[in-house]
């Protein structure tokens, strides 16, 4: 009936006053990868459980490849699961595990060995068949798990940050294990997680959620490269915000004042707005000559206060001269240079293309508020 | 003396050793005395025992209410434990898995009758039949020892539970259990030590049990306990050390089976 594996209709969960989920509406394509990422309590979880089944949704629909399943217990969706904690079986070996999603699905005896042999070969575990899940590694337990999930070839499966209790090295191995898996077994999966670097490496889209609702959802390029909200820029990566306040307007250009100087606008700004927060990132804002004219945008002056060295690049923080607002920037390219050192003094500048403008939160700025009151 | 003696952990070792067998003794004593007295030839209880001869041992196989009663005893334990496994094992889930307000509330409600002396407990089982209009009978008799016995199986169970984190039953239901099959396969195995042991203090409250067994039992469907309880207020032979002490082995059996099936389960 659709193109899309999972879909959800104004999805909202409520604990008595408290609104976990707000709203959520997403469609998800077949065979896609989306991640739910967000701080702890945006509601991610909530979400995932509510696609498993665990918890009820208050409001809205929720719908598997076509076929409404908000009404349905967990073991009627068909759906597949891995938990942070493994969760394998801890009274039945490897090859029970994975055995038994097919024993609850009636699957004659001679087709589920054939079909527990292959899964646990996808994993690179079929050595490992007569183990106790406690003889195991973390790493290797969540192959068992991944195998014991995909081993009834479910419609969707759902990743419960399956690689936080992982050390650094084996989650990168297993991220991309899954993510491999994932693209030649072609399954939709849902993967939640509270760690942005995994959820931009292994998403083809990544929803960023904020006090349960999606603030964004898009490709981790456009996610890292447009941030649609303050909260995505604050969340993705890494930048500078400085506050900024209209000072003419426009058909097609703004110009805004700020601590860091002023800088023209190409676009329009609602004019509801009087007051705003631009934002850049570190590896677009560059040292120049002082003579050089880098064309417009921000251009100021500012002090190194200390230098990260973080090996592929290297970051300062750094002080405007007017303003006492920290600002990052990328000096990647610039590591060879013997005036490159703390307290040394640099003239900065961001093209306007590669500037953000977000429209101040009142809640946020409580100062800037009351001037707009004023006014 | 030897040069380790000098040694202090050496030393306190030895006065570990003294307190643990002095303690030992202390427990074992009355046991020892019972047991001594059991082959007694003396036609009535009095130590030290006078000579040696298992007559007793004897005429408490040809006493049709000691044997009567040792049949009752183990029906009644075993049907008792049954009820109180198949009424604590189901509350022990709903207390440690949902939350809903009076959780605690109910948790205390239900272990109170480990609170209530056993003897109030008796005299109002009887009120309460005879309120209801039963007879007393073998039913009444487990339904009052299954009463006692529910709590402990209840508070290991919970204690278990509480260690388990929910994780292996929603595994299970994403793998197409439903929530019954989930708890057979998944929580019930992984919770049988605290079920075991909770069935374990279930039969032996049931088994050594004389204050309610003693209000709610007739002539018909007496307890070992009982048994022995009546039998001395009227006689003071050795026969009754005799029963306690087949009565004993017969408890002791049962625990060792109990704890064998638990270490063959896989659970430590």
């Amino acid at each position: 009936m659709s193109d899309y594996d999972l879909q959800l209709r104004g999805i909202r969960k409520a604990y008595g006053d408290m609104l976990a989920v707000e709203r959520i509406d997403l469609d998800i394509a077949k065979g896609e990868f989306i991640s739910l990422l967000g701080p702890s309590g945006c509601g991610k979880s909530t979400t995932l459980m509510m696609v498993a089944g665990f918890e009820a949704q208050s409001a809205g629909e929720i719908y598997i490849r076509g076929r409404r399943v908000d009404a349905l217990p967990p073991e009627r969706r068909r759906i597949g699961m891995m938990f942070q904690s493994y969760a394998l079986f801890p009274h039945m070996n490897v090859f029970a595990n994975v055995e038994y999603g097919l024993r609850m699905r009636k699957v004659p005896k001679a087709e589920r060995r054939l079909r527990v042999q292959r899964a646990l070969e996808l994993v690179h575990m079929e050595a490992f068949g007569d183990r106790a899940p406690g003889q195991l590694s973390g790493g290797q337990q969540q192959r068992v798990a991944l195998a014991r999930a995909l081993v009834t070839e479910p419609d969707i499966l759902l990743l419960d940050e399956p690689f936080s209790a992982l050390d650094r090295q084996l989650r990168e191995e297993l991220q991309r294990e899954v993510r491999d898996l994932q693209r030649k077994l072609g399954i939709t999966t849902i993967f939640v997680t509270h760690d942005q670097e995994e959820a931009l490496l292994m998403s083809d889209r990544v929803a960023v959620m904020s006090a349960g609702r999606v603030e964004q959802c898009t490709s981790p390029q456009d996610l890292y490269g447009s941030p649609a909200t303050q909260f995505v820029a604050e969340f993705i990566g890494r930048g500078t915000f400085v506050d900024a306040t209209v000072r003419e307007r426009a058909a097609s250009l703004t110009l805004f004042d700020t601590a860091l100087g002023s800088v023209p606008f190409p676009r329009a700004l609602d004019a509801a707005h009087r007051h705003a927060r631009i934002f850049f990132r570190p590896e677009h804002a560059r040292p120049v000559d002082n003579g050089a004219d880098p064309g417009p945008g921000l251009r100021f002056a500012a002090t190194i206060r200390s230098l990260y060295f973080q090996g592929a690049t290297s970051m300062a923080q750094m002080v405007a001269d007017n303003s006492d607002a920290s600002i990052v920037v990328d000096v990647s390219e610039r590591m060879m240079d013997r005036r490159l050192q703390e307290g040394a003094r640099l003239t900065i500048h961001v093209p306007v293309g590669r500037l953000h403008v977000f429209p101040a939160r009142p809640s946020g700025l409580p100062s800037a508020g009351a001037q707009s009151a004023a006014s | 003396m030897t040069a380790s003696s000098k040694d202090p952990s050496s030393l306190r070792r030895r006065i570990l050793s003294a307190y643990i067998f002095f303690m030992t003794l202390v427990l074992a004593f009355p046991l020892a005395v019972v047991g001594l007295i059991s082959f007694d030839t003396a036609a009535y209880i009095n130590f030290p025992p006078s000579g040696f001869s298992l007559k007793w041992y004897r005429s408490v196989f040809e006493n049709p209410t000691f044997m009567l009663s040792l049949t009752n005893s183990l029906v009644v334990a075993f049907a008792s434990t049954a009820c109180a496994l198949a009424v604590g094992v189901p509350a022990a889930l709903v207390i440690a898995r949902r939350r809903f307000p009076g959780r605690e509330l109910l948790y205390a409600l239900c272990l109170s009758s480990l609170t209530v002396p056993w003897i109030v407990y008796g005299v109002s089982l009887l009120f309460l039949w005879a309120a209801f209009g039963f007879r007393l009978s073998i039913t009444t008799l487990i339904f009052g020892h299954a009463v006692i016995g529910a709590p402990y199986v209840l508070r290991t169970s919970v204690a278990v539970l509480a260690d388990m984190p929910p994780v292996y039953e929603r595994a299970a239901r994403s793998l197409g259990a439903s929530p019954l099959q989930a708890f057979l396969t998944v929580t019930l195995p992984l919770m049988a030590v605290g079920v075991r042991a909770g069935a374990a203090f279930a039969f032996i409250v049931s088994i050594v049990n004389i204050p309610i067994s003693l209000f709610v039992t007739t002539a018909e469907n007496i307890t070992m306990p009982v048994a022995v309880f009546n039998y001395m207020q009227y006689n003071f032979d050795p026969s009754v050390a005799a029963f306690s002490i087949i009565q004993m082995f017969i408890i002791a059996f049962f625990i060792v089976f109990a704890v064998r099936a638990a270490r063959s389960g896989g659970v430590s």
